[in-house]
């Protein structure tokens, strides 16, 4: 769910192309330039009390699955609130963005925002590298910002050091994935010799970095440490034969999705035995996973921080809506976007129209569809307990028993 | 001039290259099995006359005939299958093939692949070193058995009217005078040579008729006896030195 | 052992993949001197479509019949559209022109079928075999064999076929093709249909392989191939087999001997180190002999 594309050399490719064609026949328009914004909604705001909320993260392009997931949990909010009256009778209006999950992008679209006087507040990116691009331009200004779905630590660390207290953050953190599949894998699970498969990238080297401490504290070690190019890489062979070749009795895959189902539908090819145990990171927990695994997917265990399986009522009712309007179970951008509405919106509810709006916000605490929603002093979110999934028949099925165990074995360390 | 019986007959024919023009108002015609021979120095439009036939460059006006047929809207392909076919300027054979390929090349407009075999046999009869050397690279070769190759390679396709860009160009007197009794030869077996030339003195001797080109118009036409001695002709060309010690004005 | 061997493997099949790619670019290189910088896009676009035809419930061989269809027509399409009024131009115009295709290509394909990588559903043999603990599969001897079979059909198509002929007088001195009576544009069509039905079968393959079909697999696709060509010899029909397993082998044996974080810079440093010691790659001194 969180992209650094930014640093995988298969972007900077494309990134270069870009330019030098946008240079040389300047036809860059057709990808390369962000959306001026939905023009439609853009004249709402002419509308009397209309609350308008600028929305951002990549619409086109390889990560678009991200941003358009996450647009599509903002809607549904944004229509719920809408349908129920609004906020003291004002409608809410999206305008959005698209980034492309590229940082230079993002610091464009961050500009426009800013200098639109009429946004009460912004939500967004889906990418860490964009976020961390995007937060100097917003403090500029100090407009609210949500950003919903990305993991990067180097964001707490931002937001501390030059106290932004307009942002806040909806998204786990690779920090606490890390010793969540750890801990799964060898206090839960009895596994100890672990090999690690992890995208070249902030997201895959955050979680491996948040991993490793916690599994030479459980007393497992690392027999096999290999990495790949996110998106680039389609062979994974090479590494995974190393593996094979390793004796691990577990591995753990941290990477998003596309990535992983791909590797694991070549696990058998590079000689990887069936007995060894997966356990995926949670942007491998995704539905379009197993179509890409296969048959290899049988059997694997995800860490996601939310699971569409969560039975709170106010869940089930989300995930019914959802399914009801896009047709298809809502993924944990889509619940992030979501939440980053209702986030906004309780925050204005609490306060009326006085007081400062950021710090309403990092005040809320309800709960959404992912767990409870309650902010740190550093604006992040404060610790949701783990689901554990295990894909069974193509299905991902919350296994309430290890999450459970996993539960109890984290809070015990 | 414009008889019914010219095989090939090119009418007020205009060539531009952007606003340069390169022909104006130029007509043309060979009958069959004669030799025309087309002089002039450089840039007199000789190139460019040569293009138009095969339509390599686009005319801006007049009109191509061959045996009565208009062809100046065909493809180049389509002209040689008519029977036209090429000597290049340079002797341009292609270097990395072998010369059978190369003769198979001049060809290749000919569906019937035993009229191709028959052919070939005809022109190693001819030229039998073409023979001995058929699997050889034609880059290979002298720049001599090269010109050989080329013309052996128009021949394949049993062409009416064969185009020589500049057959003397670059050769040694030896090899001059044999590529001219190379022309008669052919023009003996009933096949019309249209013969583009800066070397007036030998090409005269073996043509019937002869268009002289200067800056893109012919200024000088007749039966290549009469235009040998024309006075203009004369000092234009042909000068004061006698026939045998004639050469070729330099390359360009 | 078992390991190298198995990296070997793995490393010559993902190599046959990126042949088959690269010797459609590179027959165009050496036809026309030109680099289609679309090539790995038209391989992207046709191979999307065989997907679809597949989604449409097509059976799967009539899907990679209308996909090689389409690749053709694309492909003789994108020559006389965007590069045959440009190929008297100078160097740079084509390129510009391909480039231009690429994204075109690459952002209707996602306008269409969306930016998520999606699996492919093939009949293609899927099951394995263990020697001595090597693991080797169907689909890697399916791909072994059908590079294999393409690089022979090429040989005799270029080298003993009066296509082949054609092609290699136009490639020497395309004036006097055009004066011997060569139907040029139409052989030139010939070849980027060719080029581009050789990057369906690559995609297919790939798609099969990797299980794998994603809108950005045109610009990899065009990077390897790229470098597939360039490790060979471009232009060389055989360079780009001998490219294709070179870059797959390093590809495998460098992430597995090395480390796989530099698995790029590992194949890029090697490309550089041949150029500096053949600057016309492996084979590049018999490209003046060959198509």
């Amino acid at each position: 769910m969180q992209r650094s594309a930014f640093w995988s050399s298969q972007s900077a490719f494309r990134t270069l192309g870009r330019l030098s064609l946008v240079g040389l026949v300047a036809v860059g328009g057709t990808a390369g330039s962000a959306h001026a914004g939905n023009q439609s909604a853009a004249n709402g705001a002419q509308r009397a009390g209309t609350i308008e909320i600028a929305s951002f993260g990549a619409l086109t392009g390889p990560d678009a699955v991200y941003g358009v997931s996450s647009l599509n949990g903002q809607r549904l909010a944004v229509d719920e609130i809408n349908a129920s009256g609004g906020i003291d009778g004002r409608k809410l209006a999206l305008v959005q963005y698209d980034d492309l999950c590229e940082p230079t992008q993002a610091a464009i679209v961050a500009s426009k925002i800013i200098s639109n006087k009429s946004f009460t507040a912004a939500i967004g990116p889906v990418c860490s590298a964009d976020a961390l691009a995007a937060l100097p331009i917003f403090a500029r200004t100090g407009v609210p910002l949500i950003m919903a779905g990305d993991s990067a630590p180097q964001i707490t660390t931002m937001v501390k050091e030059h106290a932004y207290t307009f942002a806040t953050r909806l998204s786990p953190q690779d920090s606490q994935n890390g010793p969540e599949l750890a801990t799964l894998a060898i206090s839960v699970l009895h596994k100890t010799k672990i090999a690690i498969l992890y995208s070249e990238d902030d997201y895959g080297q955050g979680v491996l970095a948040a991993a490793k401490p916690v599994i030479s504290k459980l007393g497992g070690s690392v027999a096999a440490q290999e990495s790949y190019t996110p998106s680039t890489t389609k062979d994974f062979t090479p590494q995974l034969t190393k593996i094979a070749g390793s004796g691990a009795d577990v591995l753990l895959l941290l990477g998003y999705y596309s990535d992983t189902g791909i590797a694991v539908s070549q696990l058998a090819r590079a000689g990887v035995s069936p007995n060894v145990t997966l356990i995926g990171s949670d942007s491998t927990a995704q539905q379009p996973f197993v179509t890409l695994a296969g048959a290899a997917a049988n059997g694997v265990y995800l860490v996601p921080f939310y699971s569409p399986n969560n039975p709170s009522a106010v869940n089930r009712q989300f995930v019914t809506a959802y399914e009801k309007a896009y047709g298809s179970a809502p993924t944990g951008n889509a619940v992030m976007g979501y939440q980053a509405v209702y986030t906004l919106a309780n925050a204005m509810r609490a306060g009326g129209s006085s007081g400062d709006l950021a710090e309403r916000i990092r005040a809320i605490d309800f709960e959404g569809p992912a767990g409870t929603v309650d902010f740190d002093a550093n604006g992040d979110l404060k610790g949701n307990p783990a689901t554990v999934l295990r894909v069974s028949n193509g299905k991902l099925v919350a296994d309430q028993k290890l999450t459970i165990a996993l539960e109890k074995a984290l809070k015990s360390d | 001039m414009a008889s019914s019986d010219s095989l090939l007959e090119v009418r007020n024919i205009s060539v531009y290259y952007g606003s340069f023009r390169a022909l104006e108002d130029v007509s043309y015609t060979v009958g069959p099995g004669s030799v025309v021979c087309l002089l002039g120095g450089n840039a007199s439009g000789k190139s460019s006359s040569m293009k138009a036939i095969f339509g390599t460059v686009p005319l801006r006006t007049g009109s191509i005939r061959f045996e009565g047929q208009r062809i100046d809207g065909w493809t180049t392909a389509k002209r040689v299958a008519a029977g036209i076919a090429a000597v290049p300027e340079g002797r341009r054979v292609f270097a990395n093939l072998s010369v059978r390929e190369n003769l198979e090349l001049g060809a290749c407009t000919l569906r019937d692949g035993r009229a191709v075999r028959t052919y070939l046999d005809a022109v190693f009869d001819q030229f039998p070193q073409l023979r001995e050397r058929q699997g050889q690279m034609a880059g290979s070769m002298s720049g001599g058995e090269q010109q050989m190759l080329a013309f052996g390679r128009a021949l394949m396709s049993r062409p009416k009217l064969i185009c020589m860009d500049e057959p003397s160009m670059g050769m040694s007197p030896a090899l001059v005078s044999r590529n001219f009794k190379l022309i008669k030869s052919i023009r003996e077996r009933g096949t019309a040579v249209f013969v583009v030339e800066q070397n007036a003195r030998a090409a005269l001797k073996i043509a019937d008729y002869a268009y002289v080109l200067r800056t893109g118009s012919v200024m000088l036409r007749g039966p290549a006896e009469q235009v040998a001695t024309d006075p203009q002709m004369q000092a234009a060309y042909l000068g004061h030195t006698p026939l045998a010690a004639t050469v070729p004005p330099a390359a360009h | 052992m078992i390991t190298f061997v198995q990296q070997v493997i793995n490393g010559a099949a993902a190599g046959s993949v990126y042949a088959l790619l690269a010797v459609g670019y590179n027959m165009v290189y050496g036809l026309l001197g030109f680099i289609n910088f679309a090539h790995g896009d038209l391989y992207m676009f046709s191979t999307f479509i065989v997907l679809a035809m597949v989604t449409l419930h097509v059976p799967f061989w009539g899907a990679v019949a209308v996909g090689m269809v389409a690749a053709c027509f694309l492909g003789m399409s994108v020559e006389r559209i965007a590069y045959r009024p440009l190929r008297t131009a100078n160097r740079i115009a084509p390129t510009v022109s391909a480039v231009g295709v690429a994204l075109v290509l690459e952002n209707a394909a996602q306008v269409i079928w969306g930016p998520a990588t999606r699996p492919f559903p093939t009949p293609l043999p899927q099951g394995l075999f263990r020697v001595d603990g090597v693991v080797i599969t169907a689909m890697q001897i399916v791909i072994l064999l059908t590079a294999a079979a393409i690089a022979v059909a090429l040989r005799v198509g270029v080298y003993h076929t009066s296509w082949g002929r054609k092609l290699r007088a136009i490639r020497d001195d395309l004036p006097t093709a055009e004066l011997v009576g060569i139907s040029v544009n139409r052989l030139v069509s010939s070849v980027y249909a060719v080029g581009a039905a050789l990057g369906l079968i690559s995609g297919v393959l790939f798609a099969a392989y990797y299980n794998s079909v994603y809108v950005t697999m045109g610009l990899t696709g065009t990077l390897n191939a790229f470098t597939a060509a360039v490790l060979g010899g471009i232009g060389s029909i055989g360079g780009s087999f001998a490219g294709g397993l070179a870059l797959g082998l390093l590809q495998s044996l460098g992430a597995g001997y090395i480390s796989s974080g530099y698995q790029n810079t590992i194949t890029f440093v090697v490309l550089i180190v041949v150029l500096l010691l053949r600057p016309n790659g492996m084979f590049g001194k018999l490209t003046a002999a060959r198509a």
